[in-house]
C-alpha cells in the first residue's frame, strides 16, 4: 500500500516539480565551465543545404579557436534560420518571450520589424568608438540596417548585386546573342521563347517575383526614390506612377504566360527547377544561386557553362541592378559581458580574411572594402565577379523592395499577388492594400 | 453505456445474418465496388503518390513525368536523415508522444476511478467539466495557453511540452477510462476492500489489470494524436532541437534549397508511423475512436 | 488523427453509486489531484485569461482595458468576415460531402460485401495521417507544373491549373484535402449499424421491403443520432482549422482560404494578444453555438441510454 501511495504522490510531485523546475532555466550566467564568456548564435549551425549557415558555422569554430579561454560562441539549432517565411515570426516570438539569442543574422526587413520590440542592441556607439572598424565598410553598407535616429541595428555581412541568370543556348535559339537591354526587347524575346516552347521567366510568387518587381520599379527615373523612401512611409503605393507601371507590366507577363505554371506557389525551388532542367530561359536571383543550384546535382549537364548573369534591362537603354546588403548580424542581449563577446565576434566576422572566405564559400560579396588584388588572388566565382565589376557601369542601383518596405510585405505580397494576377482585384486596390497590409503585418 | 466496442460484430452474428439476403445482387455489386474504389482512390491517392515519388530523383519529380520512379533512388531518404536530421525530430516526438501518453493515461486513470465509483458532492460537475473540455475548439485558447506555459517557464522546453501534452490528452483519456470503469461491476473490488486492502492497492492490484483493454485503447489513440500534433508544437517551441516531426515537415522549405525528394521521404516516414500503429492495433484504434461516439 | 474529440458527455448513471468509504477521503482527493491540477492550469486558467484579456489591449509589455474596442475593430475588419465565412465554408463542406459520403460508405460496408474489411482498413488510413503531412502532400499534388492532379486531368481540362493559388478554386482545393478523409465516419456508422436489432430488418424483409428500401427507410433513420455525433466531432475540427491552411496557402490568395484560427494566430504573432483573444472568444462562442444547434437538430442526448 505504501509503495502505490508513493507512486501517486511521486507522479504529482514530478508534474509539479517539472512545472516549477523549468522556471529556473531562464537565461543568465554568461560564463561557461572553461571560464570563457559564452554567447549563443542562432544562425551558426551546420547545414548541407544553406552555404551561409555552413559558413557561419565554420567561422564560429575559427572564432572559438582564436579566442580560446576568452570567448565562446555556442550554436543554437534553429529550423527557421534559412526560411524566409517562418524566421521573422520565430524571432518575434522569442522577443515576446524575452529570449532572443545573443547574436544572429537578419535581413533588412526583419531588422526593421524586430527593432520595434526594443530588444535589439544598437551598434552605433560601438562603431563610433572604433573609427577604423567603421571606416572599413563599403559606402552605404549600413543603409538598410539603420534606424530613424541613426541607430545601427546590425553589422552587415554581405553586399551583393542581384541580377538575372539566363540560359545562353535558349536565348541564342530565338536569336539573342546577348541579354536584352530594354524591357520592350526583353518582352519581345519572351514572346519568341514562349513560341519556341520554353518558359521565358521562372518566378515563385515570392522573393524572385519581388526581385523582378524591384527591377521594374528601380529602372524608372523616380523608381529609386520609391524603393528607398516612399515604400517605407507612404500609406498608399497606388499613387506612385513608377509602382503602378511596374506592377501592371509584371502582371501582364503572368497573363501572357511568360512565366512558369507554378509561379504563384511561393516556393523558389519550383521556379529554380524549371531553370535547372533547361526549360526556363531566365531566373532572377542572387549570386548564391550558383552554389546552391547551378552547381548542384539537380542542374542539367552543361547548364553552368551555358549560363550568364546579367543586370536588369531598363525602360530605355539605362539598365539597373539591385544591390542588397543581405543579412546583418544583430544582437539580442543587453548584458555587458556578453556584448563584449558579441563585439569581438562581429569584428571577427567583418575581417578581410573572413569576408573573403565567405565569398568563396557562398558566392556572396564582401560588405567591407577588400583590395582588388586580394579579390583576384582568392579566385572568386566568375559569374558573380563579372556582375560585381559591372556595378559602376549600370545606370542605376537600387535596393530590393523588401529592404525599406514594412516587414509584412512578404506575407502581404503572397496573399495579394495571386488574386491580382487572376484579375480578382485591380492595380489600385492591389497596391493600396499591399501598402496597408505590409504595414499592419510588421 | 458500454465504452469499448468490438471492431466488428461477432462472427456468429454475421453468420446468422448471412442466411438472409442482406447483400446486394451481383449486378449491384459491380456498382458497389466501383463506388468503393473511387472513394478509396480519392482518399488515398495523393498520399500514395507522394510515398511513391519519394523514391524518385529531384529532376524526375519536377518533370512531372512517370507515375513510377525511374530510376528508383533512396537519395531522398538519405537526405531526410543526413540533411534534415529527421531522426532528431523522431526522437523528440517519441518523447512527447510517449511521455504525454503515459502522463495523460496515468493521471486520467487515477481520477477516473473515484469519479466512476463514488458518489460525492460535485462529482457530476467535475465529469461534465472534463467532457466540456473535449467540446471546445482549443485553438481559441492559443494565446492564453502560450502565456500560461511561458509564465510556468515551460516555453520551448521538452519537459514542458510533455506536461502540456499530458494535459491536452487528459480529457479524452479520462472520459474513455471512466466510461470503461463504469461498466465494471463494483463487486470486483469490494472483496479486496473488505479484506483490508487500501485504496491505492486495490486500484493497482484489482482495477488496473481489469482496465487493460481501455488503457491500451487510450494509449494508442493518445500516442497517435500527439505524434500528429502541429498547432501547439508550433506555438510552444521555437528551437529546432525541440521541434516535433510535424514542425520539421513544414520546415523542409528554405530559401536556399527546398529538397523536394527529401521532403517527400520525410513525409513518408512521418506518415508511416501512425499508419503502422493503426494496422498493427486496428482493433484498439477503432475501438478508441468509436468509444463514446457510439453508445 | 485529427478528429478524435469526444463530444458527448457520458450521462451519469442514475444510481449515484456508493459513498466514499470512511477513511478514504484523503486517498480519493490525492488520486484526483493531478488531473484537477493539470485541468486547472491548462484549461481553466487560460479560459479565465481569455475572458479577461479579450477586453484589453495586451502585448509584450503593456496592458490596458479597452472595453469592447477589440470587438469593434474585429467586426469592422473585412478580413475577419472572410475568415469567418471560410471557416463556415469548411464546416459546410464537411457536412455536405464528408459526412454523407462516409455514411454511404459505412452503410455499404456494413452490408458485409466481400472484402469489406480490406476496404474499411484502406479507407481509414488517411484519418491517422496528420494535417501537416497532408498539407505537404497536397501542395505537391495540386502543383500546376508537376502535380499528379493536373497530369490526371490534362486530357479533360487541357491546361495547367493552379488550383491552390486561384481565388476561384482555392477554398475548394483546401476543402478537397479533407472532405474525402471519411474513415472516422465510416467506422462509427458501421458500429452503429451493427447495433441495430436484426429483428427489425427481418420484419421489414418479411413485409417485402427490398434491400435498398430497408437501407433507406429503416437503417438510415436509425443513424440520425450517430450522424449528428460525427457532424459534431467534425465541426469541432473545422472551427479550429489551422494546420492545413497555414501550410498550404497561409490563408491566401487575398484571404480566400484564411480561417478564424489563422486570423487569431496572426494577431498573436504580431503581439496583439488582447485582439487575438477576442478572436479566440469568437471561435469558442461559434463552436458552442454550432454544437448546441446540431445537438438540437439531431436530438443528441435525448435518446434513452
Amino acid at each position: 500500500m505504501r509503495s502505490t501511495k508513493t507512486v501517486a504522490a511521486a507522479t504529482t510531485a514530478v508534474l509539479m516539480a517539472g512545472a516549477l523546475g523549468a522556471c529556473s532555466t531562464s537565461k543568465g550566467g554568461s560564463t561557461n565551465a572553461a571560464g570563457e564568456i559564452e554567447i549563443t548564435c542562432a544562425t551558426c549551425q551546420k547545414s548541407t543545404t544553406d552555404p551561409f549557415l555552413q559558413f557561419n558555422f565554420e567561422a564560429a569554430q575559427r572564432f572559438n579557436k582564436a579566442n580560446k579561454g576568452k570567448y565562446h560562441v555556442k550554436t543554437l539549432q534553429n529550423a527557421n534560420a534559412g526560411s524566409a517565411d517562418a524566421r521573422l515570426q520565430y524571432y518575434q516570438r522569442l522577443a515576446l518571450a524575452d529570449d532572443l539569442p545573443d547574436v544572429f543574422q537578419l535581413n533588412n526587413a526583419e531588422i526593421k520589424s524586430l527593432s520595434s520590440t526594443g530588444k535589439l542592441h544598437d551598434f552605433a556607439p560601438d562603431l563610433k568608438s572604433d573609427a577604423k572598424w567603421a571606416a572599413s565598410f563599403q559606402p552605404r553598407a549600413f543603409e538598410a540596417l539603420s534606424g530613424k535616429e541613426g541607430q545601427r541595428w546590425a553589422i552587415p555581412q554581405q553586399q551583393d548585386p542581384i541580377g538575372i541568370f539566363y540560359n545562353k543556348k535558349l536565348l541564342a535559339k530565338v536569336g539573342y546573342e546577348s541579354f536584352p537591354t530594354t524591357w520592350d526587347d526583353f518582352e519581345a524575346m519572351a514572346a519568341k521563347l514562349k513560341n519556341a516552347g520554353a518558359t521565358p521567366i521562372a518566378l515563385d510568387g515570392d522573393w524572385a517575383t519581388l526581385l523582378m518587381w524591384s527591377n521594374l520599379i528601380g529602372t524608372q527615373p523616380a523608381g529609386r526614390d520609391f524603393l528607398t523612401s516612399e515604400i517605407a512611409t507612404s500609406k498608399d503605393w497606388s499613387t506612385n506612377k513608377a509602382a503602378v507601371k511596374a506592377t501592371e507590366r509584371l502582371r501582364d507577363w503572368q497573363a501572357k504566360g511568360y512565366v512558369n505554371a507554378d509561379s504563384l506557389s511561393g516556393d523558389f525551388q519550383n521556379a529554380a527547377s524549371k531553370y535547372l532542367a533547361g526549360k526556363a530561359a531566365t531566373v532572377p536571383n542572387g549570386p548564391w544561386f550558383v552554389k546552391t543550384n547551378l552547381k548542384s546535382a539537380n542542374a542539367a549537364p552543361g547548364l553552368y557553362d551555358n549560363t550568364e548573369y546579367a543586370p536588369s534591362p531598363g525602360w530605355d537603354a539605362g539598365r539597373g541592378l539591385i544591390v542588397v546588403s543581405g543579412a546583418g548580424w544583430v544582437s539580442g542581449t543587453s548584458d555587458q559581458t556578453e556584448l563584449e563577446a558579441v563585439g569581438a565576434f562581429v569584428r571577427f566576422m567583418s575581417s578581410t580574411d573572413e569576408v573573403v572566405k565567405q565569398a568563396k564559400a557562398t558566392g556572396s560579396n564582401p560588405p567591407v572594402k577588400v583590395p582588388a588584388a586580394t579579390v583576384k588572388a582568392a579566385g572568386l566565382e566568375p559569374l558573380s565577379s563579372r556582375l560585381v565589376s559591372r556595378i559602376p557601369r549600370v545606370a542605376q542601383s537600387f535596393p530590393h523592395a523588401r529592404v525599406h518596405a514594412p516587414g509584412g510585405i512578404d506575407a502581404a505580397w503572397k496573399n495579394l499577388w495571386p488574386a491580382y494576377v487572376k484579375g480578382k482585384i485591380d492595380t489600385k486596390a492591389f497596391l493600396s492594400r499591399l501598402a496597408t497590409d505590409s504595414a499592419a503585418g510588421s | 453505456m458500454t465504452a469499448i466496442l468490438p471492431a466488428s460484430t461477432s462472427t456468429s452474428d454475421a453468420r446468422r445474418r448471412s442466411v438472409r439476403r442482406t447483400r446486394p445482387r451481383s449486378w449491384a455489386l459491380v456498382l458497389v465496388y466501383g463506388f468503393l474504389t473511387v472513394v478509396t482512390l480519392l482518399s488515398l491517392l495523393p498520399a500514395a503518390w507522394v510515398m511513391l515519388s519519394s523514391f524518385k530523383t529531384g529532376p524526375q519529380v519536377y518533370s512531372g513525368k512517370g507515375f513510377f520512379p525511374s530510376p528508383p533512388t533512396f537519395q531522398g531518404y538519405i537526405d531526410a536523415f543526413t540533411e534534415i536530421h529527421l531522426h532528431t525530430y523522431v526522437l523528440n516526438t517519441l518523447l512527447y508522444a510517449g511521455g504525454g501518453t503515459i502522463g495523460a493515461v496515468t493521471v486520467a486513470f487515477l481520477a477516473a476511478y473515484p469519479l466512476a465509483r463514488y458518489a460525492f458532492l460535485g462529482r457530476n460537475f467535475l465529469v461534465a467539466m472534463f467532457a466540456l473540455a473535449l467540446a471546445i475548439p482549443l485553438v481559441g485558447l492559443a494565446t492564453p495557453v502560450f502565456f500560461v506555459v511561458r509564465e510556468l517557464g515551460m516555453f520551448d522546453s521538452r519537459i514542458g511540452l510533455v506536461i502540456f501534452y499530458s494535459a491536452l490528452e487528459l480529457p479524452f483519456s479520462f472520459i474513455v477510462m471512466r466510461s470503461f470503469l463504469l461498466s465494471l461491476p463494483p463487486e470486483v473490488e469490494e472483496a479486496a476492500l473488505i479484506d483490508g486492502a487500501g485504496y491505492f492497492t486495490t486500484l493497482r492490484r484489482i482495477i488496473l489489470p481489469l482496465s487493460r483493454p481501455a488503457i491500451a485503447t487510450v494509449c494508442v489513440v493518445a500516442f497517435v494524436k500527439i505524434w500528429n500534433e502541429f498547432f501547439f508544437a508550433n506555438l510552444l517551441t521555437v528551437t529546432q532541437s525541440n521541434h516535433n516531426v510535424q514542425l520539421a515537415l513544414s520546415g523542409f522549405k528554405s530559401q536556399f534549397g527546398y529538397n523536394v525528394t527529401g521532403a517527400m521521404a520525410g513525409a513518408t516516414v512521418i506518415m508511416l508511423v501512425p499508419i503502422a500503429l493503426f494496422l498493427l492495433l486496428q482493433r484498439q484504434v477503432i475501438a478508441g475512436l468509436t468509444a463514446g461516439a457510439v453508445k | 488523427m485529427r478528429t478524435t474529440h469526444q463530444v458527448r458527455p457520458p450521462a451519469p448513471k442514475p444510481t449515484a453509486g456508493p459513498r466514499i468509504p470512511a477513511g478514504m477521503h484523503g486517498h480519493v482527493a490525492l488520486s484526483m489531484l493531478p488531473a484537477l491540477a493539470l485541468f486547472a492550469v491548462f484549461f481553466l486558467v487560460p479560459l479565465v485569461v481569455l475572458a479577461v484579456t479579450a477586453f484589453s489591449r495586451w502585448g509584450a509589455g503593456d496592458f490596458t482595458f479597452t472595453g469592447l474596442d477589440n470587438y469593434r475593430q474585429l467586426f469592422s475588419d473585412p478580413v475577419f468576415w472572410k475568415a469567418a465565412g471560410n471557416t463556415l465554408f469548411y464546416c459546410v463542406a464537411s457536412m455536405v460531402i464528408q459526412v454523407p459520403l462516409g455514411v454511404a460508405v459505412g452503410m455499404t460496408l456494413a452490408m458485409k460485401v466481400p472484402g469489406w474489411k480490406l476496404f474499411r482498413t484502406i479507407i481509414f488510413i488517411p484519418f491517422v495521417i496528420s494535417g501537416a503531412a497532408y498539407a505537404l502532400v497536397f501542395s505537391m499534388f495540386y502543383n500546376p507544373s508537376y502535380g499528379l492532379l493536373n497530369n490526371l486531368l490534362a486530357p479533360v481540362t487541357g491546361g495547367q491549373h493552379d488550383w491552390l493559388f486561384n481565388s476561384g478554386t482555392a477554398r475548394w482545393a483546401v476543402a478537397g484535402t479533407f472532405v474525402f478523409i471519411i474513415g472516422f465516419v465510416v467506422v462509427v456508422v458501421m458500429a452503429e449499424v451493427a447495433s441495430i436489432p436484426t429483428e427489425l430488418l427481418e420484419a421489414a424483409e418479411a413485409d417485402g421491403a427490398s434491400l435498398m428500401q430497408r437501407q433507406l427507410f429503416i437503417v438510415l433513420p436509425l443513424l440520425r443520432n450517430i450522424i449528428g455525433t460525427v457532424i459534431l466531432v467534425r465541426l469541432l475540427v473545422d472551427i479550429g482549422m489551422f494546420d492545413l491552411v497555414y501550410i498550404l496557402t497561409s490563408g491566401g490568395p487575398n484571404d480566400a482560404t484564411t480561417t478564424l484560427a489563422l486570423y487569431a494566430y496572426r494577431a498573436y504573432v504580431h503581439g496583439q494578444w488582447g485582439y487575438a483573444n477576442a478572436v479566440g472568444s469568437v471561435i469558442l462562442i461559434l463552436g458552442a453555438t454550432l454544437i448546441v444547434t446540431v445537438r438540437r437538430v439531431f436530438r443528441i442526448g435525448e435518446r434513452a441510454l
